[in-house]
C-alpha cells in the first residue's frame, strides 16, 4: 500500500477478524434484508430506491436512511452495514529522533480514513499546552499554567480525527506499517472503541516520558483495550510495551 | 485583507509564531458567521493549504458534532527539540449553512 512500508509478519496481521468486537459486523451477510434494501436504495431504479428507502425508514421509525442517502452515505440504519465493506486497522510509523519511530493507528473503510494517536502535551518548555482532544473543541489557544506533577513534556495527550494531508501524523511514506486486522463491515464500531480508549488514556494524565511512556505506549495500550493485545511493532518503537494506567 | 499571516503551511515557520498569536489574528480577520467561501479565500491568500471539507456527521460515532463541517490546515515544525517536534493545527468549524462557528488553533507535539 505504501512505498517503502514494512509489512508485518505478525500473526494478527492477516485474514478477517475473529475479534469479538467485530462479530456483529462479521455476522451481517450479503443477503441480509437490510443490506439488500440499502443496496437497492443506493443503486436501484428510482422506483426501487423509493421503495427501499420507505422500507428502511419504516424499520428505523424515522427518515435516517433517506437523510443519509441524500448526504451520500450508506442508507443502512446505524450499526448496520452494506455488503462487501471491509475495515482495515493499521499501525503506521514515522521517524522522530535517534533512529526511533512514532506509532499511530489508522482505520480505513470505504467511507473514510481516521487516525488515533498520542503525544506529549508540551515541547520541553515546562509549560503545558492545551489538551489535543477531538475536533471543534474550541478555546484551544488558552494554556493552563505549569503543572508541577508532570515533567517538561507534560502528560500524554491523545487525538483522533480524519486522516488527511493536513493531519498531524500525515505521511505518504511511513517508515513502517502493519495491518493489525481486517474486519467485515465499516470501521464505526472499532473507531468508537479506539476513541473511547484514547479519551481514557488522556484522562489518566500519565506523565509523558520519551523513552519510558509515550506515543508508542499509547498506541499499544489502545489496541490492547480494543482486543488486540499481541501486536508487535515492525520498527524500533521505544516504550511500546509499557502498560499505561 | 488587513491581516497578513506571512506564513505558508509548507515552509518552515518562525519560532515566534505561536498558537496564541495566530488565534488572535484569525479571530480578528474571520469573525464568527463568516462565509466558508471567504475563509477559503483568506487561507488561499495567506498560502495555507487547506484540507478537503470534512463532514463531522461521519465522525458522530466518535463524538463529533454531526451538525458541523470542518476545514483544517497545519503549520509543520514550528519548534523542534531533541525528541519532540511541534506543529500548529488550525481547525475551522462551520454550521450546515457554511457559516463559521469557531476557529481552534493549538500546538500539537510529536515525540517517540
Amino acid at each position: 500500500m505504501f512505498e517503502g512500508s514494512v509489512r508485518s509478519t505478525n500473526p494478527v496481521s492477516s485474514g478477517i477478524s475473529a475479534n469479538p468486537s467485530a462479530a456483529p459486523r462479521a455476522n451481517n451477510p450479503a443477503n441480509d434484508p437490510v443490506s439488500l434494501l440499502a443496496q437497492a436504495a443506493a443503486t436501484g431504479s428510482p422506483f426501487e430506491r423509493g421503495q427501499a428507502l420507505r422500507a428502511l425508514d419504516g424499520m428505523t421509525g424515522d427518515r435516517s436512511a433517506t437523510n443519509a442517502l441524500t448526504r451520500g452515505q450508506s442508507a443502512a440504519p446505524a450499526g448496520r452495514t452494506t455488503a462487501a465493506q471491509t475495515c482495515t486497522i493499521e499501525v503506521r510509523y514515522k521517524p522522530v529522533a535517534l533512529g526511533a519511530d512514532h506509532a499511530f493507528i489508522v482505520t480505513t473503510d470505504s467511507d473514510s480514513v481516521w487516525y488515533f494517536r498520542g503525544g506529549p502535551q508540551s515541547n520541553n518548555t515546562g509549560l503545558n499546552s492545551p489538551s489535543s482532544g477531538s475536533s471543534g473543541s474550541g478555546n484551544a489557544a488558552g494554556k493552563p499554567p505549569f503543572d508541577g506533577r508532570f515533567g517538561i513534556y507534560g502528560p500524554i495527550v491523545t487525538e483522533y480525527g480524519r486522516y488527511t494531508p493536513k493531519s498531524i501524523d500525515w505521511t505518504p511514506s511511513p517508515s513502517g506499517s502493519q495491518v493489525v486486522d481486517r474486519i467485515a463491515g465499516s470501521c464505526n464500531q472499532i473507531e468508537g472503541e479506539l476513541a473511547r480508549h484514547m479519551d481514557a488514556i488522556e484522562a489518566a494524565k500519565t506523565n509523558y516520558m520519551p523513552l519510558e511512556q509515550n506515543s508508542n505506549s499509547t498506541v499499544r495500550e489502545a489496541l490492547e483495550r480494543a482486543g488486540y493485545p499481541n501486536v508487535k511493532p515492525v520498527v524500533w518503537a521505544p516504550a511500546w510495551s509499557t502498560q499505561l494506567p | 485583507m488587513t491581516v497578513s499571516l506571512s506564513a505558508c503551511s509548507n515552509t518552515p515557520k518562525s519560532e515566534k509564531m505561536t498558537a496564541e498569536s495566530l488565534q488572535s489574528q484569525l479571530d480578528t480577520a474571520l469573525p464568527k458567521g463568516t462565509d466558508m467561501a471567504k475563509v477559503e479565500r483568506y487561507l488561499e491568500e495567506n498560502d495555507f493549504e487547506k484540507s478537503d471539507l470534512i463532514d463531522n456527521a461521519e465522525g458522530a460515532h466518535m463524538g463529533a458534532d454531526p451538525e458541523t463541517l470542518e476545514l483544517r490546515t497545519i503549520i509543520r515544525k514550528t519548534k523542534k527539540s531533541l525528541l519532540v517536534t511541534t506543529d500548529i493545527s488550525m481547525v475551522f468549524t462551520f454550521d450546515r449553512a457554511k457559516k463559521l462557528k469557531n476557529i481552534a488553533v493549538k500546538e500539537v507535539h510529536t515525540g517517540l
